[in-house]
C-alpha cells in the first residue's frame, strides 16, 4: 500500500467517523432539549419513560416535580460526559482531515477520551443507584429502596477507556520521539 | 550544548558553499543550515561520513567539545 493510498483511506475514514461524531452530538444534545421539553409541557410521557427505563417494574414509586428534577440532574452528567467523548473524537478526526496525525495535541485527545470512559461508569453506578433512591424516596417507610447494580458492559468499560488512555500515552511518546528524530539529520 | 558545530569554518577553508555541500552529501540546504547553528539534536553516522569525505577533514574538525561553564 502506497503512502498516498493509506493517506486517502484515512481521509475515508476520518470523513465517515467525524459524521458519526457530529450525529452523536446533535443526538446527545437533541436528546437533552427533548428531556426539558417533556419535564415542563409533557411530565406524564416523561414518568412512563422514567418508570420504563431506570428502575425494575414491580418496584412501586412516587413521582413529582422534586422527584423529576433530582432524576434529571442525577442522569444528566453521564450524558454530557458521553457528549464530550464525541466532541473530543469529531476534534481527532478534524485533525485527522486537516492531515495532521502524528501530533501532542491527538494523543492528548485520545487519553482524554480514554478517562473520560472510564470515569463514566462510576458516574452511572451512582446514578443508577441514586435513580432507585430518588424514585422511592417519597414512598410509605418500608418501601424505600437503594439498589446497586453492577454489569459487565461497566467492566468492559472501564478496560476500554484505560486501553484508549494507555494508547494516547503510548502516542504522545511516539510523537515526542518522532519530533526528536526529525531533528537528528 | 556542549558540542559545537564548526562546520562554517570547514566550508570557508574549503570555500564550498553550503548548497553545494547539501547537494553532495544529499541532505537539504535547511539542515546544512541547522547544523552550522547548532540546532538540531544529533547527527547520524552516515550523514558525518559524508561530510567529511565532501570536506576531506575529520568529525573533530567540524565538532568539538566545549565544558559548559
Amino acid at each position: 500500500m502506497t503512502i498516498q493510498t493509506r493517506a486517502q483511506n484515512i481521509e475515508r475514514i476520518s470523513k465517515i467517523a467525524r459524521s458519526v461524531c457530529e450525529l452523536g452530538i446533535l443526538i446527545g444534545i437533541a436528546a437533552c432539549f427533548f428531556v426539558l421539553y417533556l419535564l415542563f409541557f409533557n411530565p406524564m410521557t416523561l414518568d412512563v419513560i422514567i418508570r420504563q427505563h431506570l428502575i425494575a417494574p414491580q418496584i412501586p414509586t412516587t413521582i413529582n416535580d422534586v422527584v423529576r428534577l433530582g432524576i434529571l440532574v442525577v442522569n444528566f452528567p453521564p450524558i454530557l460526559l458521553a457528549i464530550s467523548i464525541f466532541i473530543l473524537a469529531r476534534a481527532l478526526f478534524v485533525n485527522f482531515l486537516k492531515s495532521e496525525v502524528f501530533t501532542h495535541k491527538n494523543a492528548q485527545y485520545i487519553a482524554r477520551i480514554g478517562w473520560i470512559i472510564v470515569s463514566i461508569t462510576p458516574i452511572m453506578l451512582i446514578s443508577r443507584t441514586l435513580n432507585t433512591l430518588i424514585l422511592t424516596i417519597n414512598n410509605p417507610a418500608g418501601e424505600r429502596h437503594i439498589a446497586l447494580s453492577f454489569e459487565s458492559a461497566d467492566i468492559s468499560a472501564v478496560i476500554i477507556g484505560l486501553l484508549f488512555a494507555t494508547l494516547g500515552h503510548v502516542f504522545y511518546e511516539a510523537v515526542q520521539i518522532s519530533k526528536d528524530n526529525e531533528q537528528i539529520i | 550544548m556542549a558540542i559545537t558545530v564548526t562546520l562554517d569554518i570547514m566550508l570557508a577553508r574549503r570555500k564550498m558553499r553550503s548548497k553545494e555541500l547539501s547537494e553532495k552529501v544529499g541532505i537539504s540546504e535547511q539542515n546544512i543550515s541547522l547544523l552550522k547553528s547548532g540546532k538540531v539534536k544529533g547527527i547520524r553516522f552516515e550523514t558525518l561520513d559524508k561530510i567529511c569525505r565532501v570536506l576531506k577533514c575529520q568529525p573533530a574538525d567540524i565538532l568539538i567539545h566545549e565544558e559548559d561553564t
